[in-house]
């Protein structure tokens, strides 16, 4: 829910367990507490899609349980065996950080990963402003990181249960060829199309793919997504990285960002969630300002966490 | 419910597209499909079953559907 600077501060006081997104100036300000937190000025709610400097999303999280963490690049592999044996987690991490590509590129593998329920976002700045820093906040003590990542663990008692999902509002076009990967990465130079080596920004520009599109990875029957950041030099960098081993596809068009987004969160009926964030591509190619999704609020980001990074997807968890 | 090593390579083998709900699952999948791709001996079939039946068992509660999938797989 959004809140103003003072309406938060006044809930940190009353020491509540929050998650708190918001620009950076403000998270900066706020005084250390029970809260987690990440820079983003954009946000889903209710009454639509925000773009403000000026407010504070807050999310309460009622739960007695919980300890908060900082990771850097070496400590990050510790992270699931750090979680509760029953909870889950929510991690931030600043964008384009040295933990944001080591989290990307290595997370499935790190031990017992898929034995916690691990949520999150990038944080990121406001586009259109210049002197910003993606900041993830450990709110406890108060420190703003630009090159660790903040979580905050949280244990249920016993007889629940946490369960984390997304939307993705993209399919595979049956019809796509078959995209793969020698090696992951960041950045691509070539790959196989139906298994025929091929540079990608030159198949980009012959077939004039659209890059607001992202290709739709087969994690075994679930859709990933990944984006195109930007081509540069022949070169096709995204804002997760693709990986060997997994086949992609060029998804169907989305005539309609908001009524594919109604749709989904429409099907899976009323979900209470207790954490939710999604995509600033969503955001921006979908023109979501102003725009009620319906429900699954929470902040705009440069990149979702199931686990695994992912990209132009929601996330949400719920308590089963 | 726990897979059998014959139950795991059926789905690791598997090449249509999985009916699984639990995103979880989906991923830790293709991941031990990797592992597997890269070393099938006997052993790592076991780790791969270990690993899911880890899985299958802490989250019973939500993977009651997909485990009955993975064991009607012919």
């Amino acid at each position: 829910m959004l809140k103003s600077f003072e309406q938060t501060a006044a809930l940190i006081a009353e020491k509540k367990l929050l998650h708190i997104s918001g620009t950076e100036a403000l998270l900066r300000k706020l005084p250390a507490g029970n809260w987690i937190g990440g820079s983003t000025e954009y946000f889903l709610a209710e009454g639509g899609g925000k773009v403000s400097g000026e407010v504070l999303d807050v999310l309460e999280l009622p739960f007695a349980e919980y300890k908060f963490a900082a990771y850097d690049d070496k400590t990050l592999p510790d992270i699931a065996k750090d979680a509760y044996d029953n909870g889950f987690s929510i991690i931030i991490l600043p964008f384009d950080s040295e933990v944001h590509r080591h989290y990307a590129e290595n997370a499935s593998g790190y031990e017992s990963v898929f034995l916690k329920n691990i949520v999150g976002w990038i944080a990121g700045i406001n586009l259109e402003a210049a002197g910003q820093t993606p900041i993830a906040v450990r709110g406890d003590t108060g420190e703003a990181l630009t090159d660790k990542v903040a979580a905050l663990h949280i244990g249920l008692p016993e007889g629940k249960i946490a369960q984390v999902n997304i939307v993705n509002i993209f399919t595979a076009d049956p019809n796509s060829p078959v995209i793969t990967f020698n090696e992951h990465g960041f950045a691509v130079k070539t790959c196989f199309v139906d298994g025929k080596e091929t540079v990608l920004a030159d198949y980009i520009s012959e077939k004039n793919l659209d890059t607001k599109l992202p290709l739709v990875g087969d994690y075994s029957g679930a859709g990933i997504n990944i984006s195109v950041k930007n081509i540069e030099n022949g070169v096709v960098y995204f804002y997760a990285p693709v990986f060997k081993g997994v086949e992609y596809r060029l998804p169907r068009p989305i005539a309609d960002y908001v009524d594919a987004f109604h749709g989904k969160i429409g099907e899976l009926g009323d979900v209470d969630s207790v954490f939710a964030c999604n995509c600033i591509l969503n955001f921006l190619y979908g023109g979501l300002e102003g725009k009620d999704l319906g429900g699954l609020y929470g902040p705009v980001t440069f990149g979702e966490i199931a686990w695994q990074l992912l990209n132009q997807t929601l996330v949400y968890l719920r308590i089963l | 419910m726990k897979l059998t090593d014959a139950q795991t390579k059926k789905l690791l083998d598997y090449k249509g597209q999985p009916q699984l709900k639990q995103l979880s699952l989906n991923m830790a999948l293709t991941r031990l499909k990797g592992i597997y791709k890269s070393n099938p001996a006997p052993e790592t079939l076991s780790k791969c079953t270990a690993d899911l039946n880890a899985l299958l068992e802490k989250f019973a509660v939500i993977m009651q559907a997909d485990f009955e999938w993975i064991v009607s797989l012919k």
